[in-house]
């Protein structure tokens, strides 16, 4: 039946082979002369200007106008993976676009925990790090609020922060950001517990055992996800660019971002996805950080919800559940269809995206933000 | 014309391609094993033998080849007690031959005690008085071979009481492995057509039968001066068997998404056919079956059934990897080497003082901006 449905034919087959050595024999000559600094991330130019044990605050440098006259916005990246891919390389920085824009651009980066930060907990990030980052900005503004812009689990802790000090955060930005951890389409959720919590994976186990949650049993996860395309068929693809300097170049700088992976700190890990992938206690409103309550509802300053359309790690459903558990009037939604990745480096997202944050922010900047409400209490 | 042990004609068993029809795995085990036992029958005559000429002559100074009065009926015994030991394995061996009808699909049984197919509880039945029997003479045997022994003449006469004992609890244990031989039968004749379900059914069967022998065992409490690293060493162990126990229940689950997402190629690329598309090289060919395998391992992965293997699994190895950090901390200690367990206790008091501290500054620094805004307040 197979050979009937195939037109391979030997002479086809002999082509395809061909072709293949050809392109890997190339590829091989393209490969022997680049090095590792080849894959040079992190193009536009930025300066430290707050440091906390292994977090660091970024600004990036920009020529257009003075930071007073900006709009400034704060990227609170995840935990897993760098936050580099937001300026991943020439003419695929997302960072450098938002600057073109005229925003004041800030990055979190959370650095790489060692098991002496295994005791982390989400207090210490949240309200810690997050709390000291946006100080920082806001100094430089006058003790203003500014606006966030949270990305994936960044996101997720972006909603927390907010919840808990809206007084500081003027406006908000969640991409593809996780809501609703029960929603069953993501296969991550499933995995995570969402069905069958300590079942599915006994988290006090694993933090036991492993302290922190090594990065690339974090990736093997991700892989494992989608094991035959992702770990075959991209290979197989990468074969047919092989032999182009400039696709290869971005095919390694993607590789060295995503295999570059942050171990997660122990106890930050367990309260995640205890409370978020077990419990999906965010949309319940039953998340606590440090004793106090994280409440959707008291988020009422205007929020921009941007999720991807294919994205299998969260799953649109997930990110739009934001809309029916949140306090504010002026909520807006926007998705690109893309998968999770594609929305830092396709090539259409970088063309659309950024005009998309930039005029939503501009259009809100003059306004005065509505009182926020009595924090909810523990 | 070759004939065979039984004499049958090989030739006219043998298919084409060189398979032998009626061929069972236990045919060549069953002659492995009349030959291992001939073998070590063989083996104990010559090491008696050989034993007695030296032992003898240096404890009694006298010329090789005298023997103590006695030496030779135990090495008879000796001998007979393997030839009854070649019984048992006979025996079990039979027991197979009984019970693998009742798994096979095929209703050629190849042996005359095979015909009828007698119920298991026959089966049962017979097994346990031919058990029975064995167990009895191989007793008795047991008894006069320890009563001619040359040194066991100061010993107590009344050591049938500990034949018996032991005979009694020999008799416990052939229930344990009795009964899931027969418990067996059904998922082994299932699994033959291919149910995964049946698989599990097997492996659990099989762990069963450890965990009420070697594993009760192992969790038993333990006594003297090592018990507590014996206590750490069994209970890794018994991880390590909960590790391979769920693994293999894991390989079934990843086996069946490679046959299934095979079946659904198969399926594919008919239907394109049909539909007059065809696949034109090993790009597209690769590209069809790693969307078709993703799809089937994800709907795989969100079964119950799967997510409750792949939980225990985790788990399990979770488990095994805190019981292997003890053991290898205890050696560690031994040699005066900084542990895991201690460093994390250091860096928890790190983290906690580091904290301490980060609070104290904060509330310092808001204590003296207030004093500040006091001042400016009053000189104002």
């Amino acid at each position: 039946m197979v050979p009937l449905s195939m037109q391979m034919f030997p002479e086809d087959t002999n082509r395809n082979l061909a072709d293949l050595a050809e392109k890997a024999f190339k590829s091989a000559e393209i490969l022997s002369r680049l090095r590792e600094e080849d894959l040079e991330i992190g193009v536009t130019p930025k300066e430290e200007i707050y440091r906390e044990d292994k977090v660091v605050l970024y600004r990036f440098l920009s020529d257009k106008a003075p930071t007073g006259e900006r709009i400034p916005v704060l990227i609170v990246y995840a935990l897993v993976n760098r936050p580099y891919i937001v300026d991943l390389q020439e003419g695929r920085s997302f960072v450098a676009n938002l600057l073109k824009l005229g925003l004041d651009v800030y990055v979190i980066d959370w650095g790489y925990p060692s098991r002496a930060d295994r005791w982390l907990t989400l207090d210490d990030y949240i309200n810690g790090y997050i709390n000291n980052c946006v100080d920082a900005v806001s100094d430089r503004y006058g003790g203003q609020p500014i606006n966030i812009l949270g990305i994936c689990q960044g996101g997720t802790f972006s909603l927390c922060y907010t919840s808990l000090y809206p007084q500081k955060v003027k406006n908000l930005i969640s991409m593809v950001t996780p809501v609703d951890f029960h929603v069953p389409e993501g296969l991550l959720n499933v995995w995570g517990g969402c069905t069958r919590g300590a079942q599915a994976l006994d988290v006090d186990l694993m933090v036991k055992a492993l302290g922190n949650i090594p990065g690339d049993l974090m990736n093997l996860e991700f892989l494992m996800l989608k094991p035959f395309q992702l770990g075959i068929q991209k290979y197989i693809d990468f074969a047919e660019i092989a032999d182009n300097e400039d696709k290869m170049l971005n095919f390694l700088r993607m590789e060295k971002w995503i295999f570059d992976s942050p171990d997660q700190a122990g106890d930050t890990y367990r309260q995640f996805m205890k409370d978020f992938y077990q419990g999906n206690k965010l949309i319940l409103g039953q998340v606590e950080i440090a004793g106090k309550g994280v409440s959707l509802r008291n988020i009422r300053i205007p929020v921009l919800n941007i999720y991807a359309e294919q994205d299998h790690l969260v799953p649109p459903a997930s990110s739009l559940a934001l809309g029916k558990y949140i306090g504010t009037k002026d909520y807006t939604v926007r998705s690109f269809p893309v998968g999770h990745v594609g929305m830092y480096v396709s090539s259409r997202v970088q063309r659309d995206l950024p005009p998309t944050i930039g005029d939503w922010l501009k259009a809100r900047n003059g306004q005065t933000n509505p009182e926020p409400a009595t924090l909810p209490t523990s | 014309m070759e004939t065979n042990q039984n004499g049958n004609n090989t030739e006219a068993d043998a298919t084409p391609d060189g398979v032998r029809q009626g061929y069972r795995p236990y045919d060549t085990a069953e002659h492995l094993m009349k030959t291992w036992v001939e073998t070590e029958r063989q083996m104990w005559k010559n090491w008696i033998g050989m034993m007695r000429g030296v032992s003898i002559s240096e404890a009694q100074g006298e010329s090789r080849g005298n023997a103590i009065p006695g030496f030779q009926d135990w090495t008879q015994r000796m001998v007979e007690s393997r030839e009854l030991m070649g019984r048992f394995f006979a025996l079990s061996m039979q027991a197979w031959k009984d019970l693998s009808p009742k798994g096979e699909s095929s209703g050629d049984t190849g042996a005359n005690h095979q015909e009828g197919s007698a119920s298991p509880e026959d089966v049962r039945s017979h097994w346990d008085s031919e058990w029975q029997s064995l167990l009895n003479k191989y007793a008795q045997l047991g008894r006069s071979l320890y009563q001619q022994f040359p040194w066991s003449k100061a010993m107590p006469e009344d050591s049938g009481q500990l034949w018996q004992l032991y005979l009694q609890e020999v008799q416990k244990w052939i229930p344990i492995w009795t009964e899931p031989m027969l418990g067996a039968l059904a998922p082994m004749s299932r699994a033959a057509t291919g149910d995964r379900a049946a698989l599990f059914e097997l492996s659990n069967i099989y762990w069963e039968i450890y965990e009420k022998t070697i594993g009760n065992f192992v969790m038993s409490p333990t006594l003297g001066y090592a018990r507590e690293y014996n206590k750490k060493l069994l209970k890794g162990f018994d991880a390590w068997v909960d590790l391979y126990k769920v693994t293999f229940d894991y390989q079934v689950v990843l086996a069946d998404i490679w046959v299934k997402a095979f079946e659904e190629l198969m399926q594919e690329l008919a239907s394109s056919e049909q539909k007059g598309k065809k696949i034109q090289s090993w790009q597209q060919l690769v590209s069809t079956w790693s969307n078709i395998a993703d799809r089937v391992f994800a709907e795989a992965f969100r079964s119950d059934e799967a997510l409750r293997i792949q939980g225990k699994f985790l788990n399990s190895l979770m488990a095994y990897k805190i019981h292997q950090r003890e053991l290898m901390e205890i050696l560690l200690k031994m040699n005066d080497v900084p542990i895991r367990s201690e460093v994390d206790e250091v860096h928890q008091s790190i983290y906690e003082l580091r904290k301490e501290v980060k609070a104290l500054k904060k509330s310092l620094a808001a204590s003296q901006a207030e004093i500040e805004r006091l001042k400016a307040a009053a000189i104002s």
